[in-house]
């Protein structure tokens, strides 16, 4: 105590400011330590002490109003992180509502003291020079002022104590909304807005959102003990997909961010709205996969044996109608058990909080390298450098029953790396509502890649216009071999980048989500490029539009800052990052601008939408 | 199949907007209120034009900003010239500090050199409500049909700063151009900002 007691005198006065004051907030900059340890954390607090009745604004300021905002210099080397907000009050201004702090609040900033700050040792009289120039909005119900300042923080560097304003910080930061919480959230759309689900029940319950535009901010919020009513935005900007803000259970608040089951997933036609919906688009998709160079060579050799009217000749035996049919339904059984086991993995793995997605398998290299060793035997098979069943372990003629059915299998994995279009929607639609709707949604992807199938199987006549089978069909399969080579390469290639032999080389930045928020404080949009080496939309994308030269020239001139997002491993903030979009997969192509809601690309690109939406982006002088 | 479009039509339903909010896509509702000059004013008398609604407040330092840039007169006059009837309503609750009698409001507007085509009291806020104004300024656009075709702010720097006015992307501009271009508005609706409007 003594010895605490003789540091603090030695710093004492040490650490100096002179705070600025006006007629409504006095505001000053105040450390939690009494000198800044090179190499250490140091936080600092912007101090706003407000007379009465009057108020500054959170970072969502809600109905009006603007959050304070801090602009650094400090000396080389030290970094200041972002405004650590508080949990806000609701501040009513006749019928409207705002989001703010009254009295007095703590703005806690860590500031990263480099290991080689000032250089001085710790005893000698070496200061370094915080400043910042901080802006902040403050109003009464009855009118605003914008104020500002610059405030100055001289501390010493060295080995400090803790400062007079120690506790104060500490209880701020102790107050400070939880990042982590062990509440069950579910979110559901209602008529009057979404209906916050949260188990177990708290006391209270507020929900402050980050963004505007979503709820009816000066709405009342009814908790009934269990379920809070957050009642949406009348006038609505963007769509409500995600309960992301504050939730404040009395004197605790903590960050959520739950979806909105039911909620319209932004996509290419301005979002799925319902379960139907989605499931049409995932029959769709499915019934586009077959058309995939992962999966035509694979089933044309199967639907060829259709040929023959009446019978069909399966490896040296002949089929009856009924055999050929009951194939066709096994088919279509392993295709629909393959995506539903598919379905209950993905359900079950984020049931367990695993940030995964469509495509997740490919982020394994393992898989990846076993995909690329199947498509080779199905390749070399297919030229006749050997033969084999499909399947080559199974006894033939006995069990071609089985055969028929891991068909449906052997399809199933062989699409996986290929998203086809609308699937990306659908697919983010069942993964962010319950399992039950992801189920609907794998089934009814399953069912639309397995129906071509069935209905040739049931229909071999349609198929007569084929020439007699012959040599042309050796000629045939040996084209077909092809594109099964290229997937090869190009699954090596993804092998490859995963394992980090090679680079990546592009003249894009790499993503982070800090990144975003950064240019867009500095007022800056972003072009984010979402993709992965194994996703076979991203690079025809790739290929045939964003390298295109006159689409590259466009983008360098659109003053638009270029990041690629790749998500051919697994990363934790890309999974956020398209969860926010309401996606799960990729493609994903979104432009953000500042103080608005990020526009979405389609997921199958054209020059004409990449040129419009750079052309839009344009318009904005920066 | 009937159960599916029954299915389909109610999320139709179920995802459309109560008619409380006025929002990009539909009916302006119509109001009539009296200019600084006594004259009196009926906006669907102006059925066949574009017009556009700004909510304004003298005394916030957000209305300040586009006046003392002169930002807001100038899209005033420049569309007022291009046949677009722009509308600039005061909802300022009589009997609030910040109230101002048609003389101090047509003062200013004089002073400031603005040109709308009339500066409208709405002195029981009712239109201001009607159309859910929280801010001044709140800007709306209707097309010559009497539909609205964009709500929100004015531009995308939301501060009292006038020399964010050169730099930033503003959105009535925009919304004005692509419509009278005949093209549909790209940004239709938009967070607006400012000061409470005061009711």
């Amino acid at each position: 105590m003594v010895f605490r007691f003789l540091f603090l005198s030695l710093f004492l006065g040490a650490a100096a400011a002179a705070p600025v004051k006006t007629d409504l907030v006095e505001a000053e900059l105040v450390a939690e330590r009494t000198a800044a340890e090179p190499g250490k954390t140091l936080t600092v607090a912007l101090r706003l002490k407000i007379v009465p009745h009057w108020h500054t604004y959170w970072r969502n300021p809600g109905d009006s109003g603007e959050p304070t905002a801090l602009r650094w210099k400090l000396p080389a080397g030290w970094s200041a992180g972002a405004i650590q907000w508080p949990a806000p009050r609701r501040l009513p201004a006749g019928p409207l509502m705002n989001f703010g702090y009254e009295d007095e609040v703590l703005h806690l900033v860590d500031i990263a003291v480099p290991p080689d700050a000032a250089g001085v040792p710790a005893r000698a009289a070496g200061t370094a020079k915080l400043a910042a120039h901080a802006t902040w909005l403050v109003c009464n119900p009855e009118r605003c002022i914008p104020e500002e300042g610059d405030l100055v923080l001289e501390v010493p560097v060295g080995v400090g104590a803790a400062s007079e304003h120690a506790a104060a910080i500490v209880r701020t930061r102790t107050a400070l909304p939880a990042k982590a919480h062990d509440l069950r959230l579910s979110a559901t759309r209602s008529n009057a807005g979404v209906e916050l689900e949260i188990d177990p029940p708290p006391r209270a319950a507020v929900f402050f959102p980050f963004e505007a535009g979503k709820i009816h901010n000066a709405g009342e919020q009814v908790y009934d003990g269990k379920v809070l009513k957050i009642p949406k935005a009348p006038q609505p900007v963007g769509a409500f997909t995600r309960v992301a803000g504050l939730l404040v259970t009395g004197p605790q608040a903590i960050e959520i961010d739950v979806p909105v089951k039911g909620a319209v997933t932004g996509a290419l036609t301005g979002g799925l709205s319902s379960l139907a919906l989605a499931a049409l688009f995932a029959f769709a998709g499915g019934l586009i996969l077959n058309l995939m160079p992962c999966v035509l060579p694979v089933l044309s050799i199967k639907i060829l044996g259709f040929a023959q009217q009446g019978g069909t000749l399966d490896r040296g035996v002949v089929l009856d109608r009924g055999a050929m049919r009951r194939h066709g339904v096994l088919y279509a059984l392993g295709v629909l058990v393959s995506f539903l086991a598919f379905a209950a993995l993905l359900v079950v793995l984020q049931s367990f909080g695993s940030a995964i997605g469509w495509g997740f398998q490919l982020q394994s290299p393992v898989f990846v390298a076993m995909l690329a060793l199947l498509f080779l035997a199905l390749a070399l098979n297919l030229s006749g450098v050997f033969e084999f069943g499909a399947l080559g372990y199974l006894p033939r003629v006995k069990n071609a029953d089985a055969e028929a059915f891991l068909t449906g299998v052997l399809a199933v994995a062989v699409a996986s790396p290929c998203t086809a279009p609308f699937m990306g929607a659908a697919l983010g639609y069942a993964l962010a509502g319950g399992a039950a709707d992801a189920l609907a949604v794998f089934t009814a992807l399953g069912a639309g890649m397995a129906l071509p199938y069935v209905v040739l199987a049931w229909n071999p006549q349609w198929l007569r216009w084929l020439p007699r089978p012959g040599a042309w069909m050796v000629r045939f399969k040996q084209l077909l071999a092809l594109p099964l080579y290229a997937t090869v390469v190009w699954l090596g290639w993804v092998l490859a980048l995963q394992s980090g032999v090679l680079a990546g080389a592009s003249d894009w930045e790499k993503f982070t989500l800090e990144k975003i928020q950064r240019y867009e404080q500095q007022g800056k949009s972003v072009f984010v490029d979402y993709t992965a080496a194994w996703c076979v939309t991203c690079q025809v994308n790739k290929q045939l539009v964003l390298s295109r030269p006159d689409v590259e020239q466009a983008l360098r001139s659109s003053g638009l800052v270029l990041l690629r997002a790749d998500w051919t491993r697994r990363d934790e903030e890309i999974t956020r990052a398209l969860a926010a979009l309401g996606r799960k997969g990729v493609p994903v192509y979104a432009i953000y601008r500042p103080g608005q809601e990020p526009e979405l690309l389609p997921e199958l690109l054209t020059r004409d939408t990449v040129l419009a939406a750079l052309r839009t982006s344009k318009e904005s002088p920066e | 199949m009937k159960r599916f479009l029954l299915l389909f039509l109610g999320f139709l339903f179920i995802n459309s907007n109560p008619v409380l909010a006025v929002n990009p896509g539909q009916p302006a509702p119509d109001f009539t209120l009296t200019d600084v000059t006594g004259k009196t004013v009926k906006l669907s008398d102006q059925k066949g034009k574009f017009v556009v609604l700004e909510w304004v407040n003298p005394d916030c330092p957000y209305v300040q900003k586009h006046y003392n840039s002169a930002n807001m007169q100038n899209l005033q006059k420049e569309y007022g010239g291009r046949q677009v009837v722009w509308l600039t309503i005061n909802s300022t609750r009589e009997g609030h500090s910040e109230f101002k009698s048609p003389q101090q409001m047509g003062g200013w507007m004089k002073e400031k050199g603005g040109a709308p085509a009339a500066t409208l009291l709405d002195r029981d806020s009712k239109v201001g409500k009607s159309y859910g104004a929280v801010t001044t300024p709140h800007m709306y656009v209707i097309d010559p049909k009497g539909s609205l075709v964009y709500v929100g702010a004015i531009d995308d720097k939301r501060s009292t700063n006038v020399a964010d006015v050169k730099t930033a992307k503003n959105y009535v501009r925009i919304a004005l151009e692509e419509s009278l271009a005949g093209k549909p508005v790209s940004t239709a609706s938009t967070s607006p900002y400012g000061c409470t409007v005061k009711y």
